[in-house]
């Protein structure tokens, strides 16, 4: 285990050499707030809510979710760059799990970006948008608590498309794709309030809405008794059963790399 | 510490391995050579277990090469002149940390053997910049850094010294070589040139063609396939050369070229004997490579 916490820290101290690149990240993550921000005004034009979401409400979600998401934004071409330059089978010799270090990696980068791009983005909103604070102590810790099973399904989402390398010659489109569909799928964009009640019905069996919905409901204390223990339940189940298709893939991966070499 | 039985492989259709045979005691210095495409890499591929092979057997520390666990992996250091161990984009420094982490190494004895091998390979100063600034050797060194920190039972070295000065490469085969005698090191070092290996290995092993051509000491290699020498001189007069026990030579202006035997006559007899005639202005003694020597192996057993 110390090897892996390792692995996060050497990250996290690594990502504090790049300042300018930190300073950008802040930049992008309140740049997206005033953007979206001023496209729900005008969409209200003044309207104190729409079907019962107030703009405050709009405003709280994308400020959690797309912080959130700059914050997990990693890079998820790590695995498909190492199998196509067959630097991967390399990288099987150290003598550690590579998914795991990999997450490892990817936390302490995470966490970096957490404290330096979350939280100074959040506090700028908090002043100047302004967003509705947590309906209680327990509600924020419950999102916290939520938002990190909501990383680790956004993860593993990741880590099984970047695992496809192994058979196609590049990912890199259906990565785009992905995000795409996560941004959309998540509510980051349009809030999973406003979504037809169909796509909401399509969208309630993936595990989009488990990544950043979840955290901001219970944030809000939309959710409340037994269902919040279900709506924890759920992102546990899609934590196990995503991780259970990555090591599919990516077992079936690493033999083939071994047979047909890099 | 490996035994390698009956090994083939083959990437469909294409052998690239034949009925590969041997194996190597704790301790042992080995060196595999072959040219381009004989095999060498595949096979230290497969003793890594990062290729499968199609049939035979292959044990390495105890243990099937294509299902080695971490625990071996922990024994074995690997550095290969294409591939890298090192971490992309982070600091050097942090890539060593890692290793120290990844084998439970303490924060003494890290601190022991970096500052040992930064002054052994002369790395101190790179500490703080990320592998790709580095130049060829610069990189080279670093990685023979990062495979030795933790004190390898078994170090494989496939074309480890690319890019690397001629006065460092026998350098770091020095701290190789005394690190091997330290730690009772097992050390296989593949390359394209006898000469590479002469310093280290005691025994080698030639690939050619999918299969092992020779395996067994380096003098005996070179004393039995290595002792034709060519003499290329330029002399201001034309020797004598009818008496000398040579095998071939051809005059052109002041040109002269000899090819000769060593175990017949010395490189030293030959230029007395020229200098008793006339003033020799220019010298260059061509040792055989080993494209040559794999060739005079043929042909011996042709005959």
């Amino acid at each position: 285990m110390r090897a892996y916490a390792e692995f996060a820290v050497k990250k996290f101290r690594n990502q504090t050499a790049y300042r300018m690149d930190c300073f950008m990240g802040i930049l992008k993550t309140i740049f997206s707030f005033i953007v979206y921000f001023s496209i729900y005004k005008a969409l209200y034009g003044g309207r104190s809510d729409v079907d019962g979401i107030t703009l405050n409400m709009v405003v709280t979600n994308f400020i959690i979710s797309l912080g959130l998401s700059n914050a997990f934004d990693f890079n998820e071409m790590f695995l498909p760059d190492k199998i196509s330059w067959g630097e991967i089978s390399n990288e099987l010799l150290k003598p550690v799990s590579f998914r795991l270090r990999l997450l490892s990696e990817h936390i302490g980068e995470s966490i970096f970006k957490l404290v330096f791009n979350f939280v100074p983005s959040l506090i700028f909103a908090a002043f100047t948008i302004g967003m509705m604070p947590p309906s209680s102590a327990i509600n924020m810790l419950l999102m916290a608590i939520s938002a990190v099973m909501g990383y680790l399904i956004l993860w593993e989402l990741s880590f099984i498309v970047q695992t496809w390398s192994f058979w196609l010659f590049s990912v890199w489109g259906i990565i785009v794709m992905k995000n795409v569909l996560v941004n959309i799928m998540t509510g980051a964009m349009i809030p999973l309030w406003f979504m037809p009640s169909m796509l909401r019905g399509i969208i309630s069996f993936t595990p989009f809405e488990s990544v950043y919905f979840t955290p901001v409901r219970l944030y809000l204390g939309q959710i409340s008794g037994s269902e919040i223990a279900v709506c924890m339940i759920n992102q546990a189940v899609w934590i196990v059963v995503l991780f259970v298709i990555g090591d599919i893939f990516w077992k079936k991966g690493t033999k083939k790399l071994v047979v047909q070499g890099g | 510490m490996i035994v390698v039985d009956k090994l083939s492989k083959s990437y469909g259709e294409k052998n690239v391995l034949e009925n590969i045979s041997f194996h190597i005691s704790e301790g042992e210095c080995v060196g595999l050579i072959g040219l381009n495409g004989a095999g060498k890499t595949t096979l230290i591929n497969i003793l890594l277990g990062k290729l499968k092979a199609s049939s035979g057997l292959v044990r390495v520390l105890q243990q099937d090469s294509a299902a080695l666990n971490r625990e071996a992996l922990r024994k074995i250091g690997y550095v290969s002149g294409t591939g890298t161990q090192l971490w992309k984009n982070m600091r050097l420094r942090y890539s060593f940390e890692s290793c120290a982490a990844m084998h439970n190494i303490s924060d003494r004895d890290y601190k022991i053997r970096l500052s040992e091998l930064c002054s052994a390979l002369q790395i101190s100063e790179l500490l703080s910049s990320e592998p790709h600034r580095l130049s060829m050797g610069q990189r080279m060194r670093c990685e023979l850094v990062y495979a030795l920190l933790p004190h390898p039972k078994l170090l494989i070295l496939d074309e480890a010294t690319i890019g690397i000065d001629i006065a460092a490469k026998n350098f770091i085969l020095q701290c190789i070589d005394n690190m091997r005698r330290q730690n009772h090191m097992t050390v296989i070092y593949a390359g394209h040139y006898l000469k590479e290996v002469e310093q280290l290995c005691e025994r080698i092993i030639v690939l050619d063609h999918r299969a092992i051509l020779f395996d067994g000491n380096l003098h005996k290699f070179v004393d039995e396939y290595g002792s034709f020498c060519t003499l290329k001189l330029k002399c201001d007069a034309l020797p004598d050369l009818e008496d000398l026990p040579v095998e071939k030579f051809c005059i052109a202006d002041q040109n002269i070229v000899i090819e000769f035997n060593k175990r017949k006559i010395g490189t030293a007899e030959i230029i007395r004997h020229i200098r008793q005639k006339c003033e020799i202005r220019d010298i260059k003694l061509i040792e055989p490579n080993l494209e040559d020597t794999i060739k005079k192996i043929y042909a011996r057993e042709a005959d």
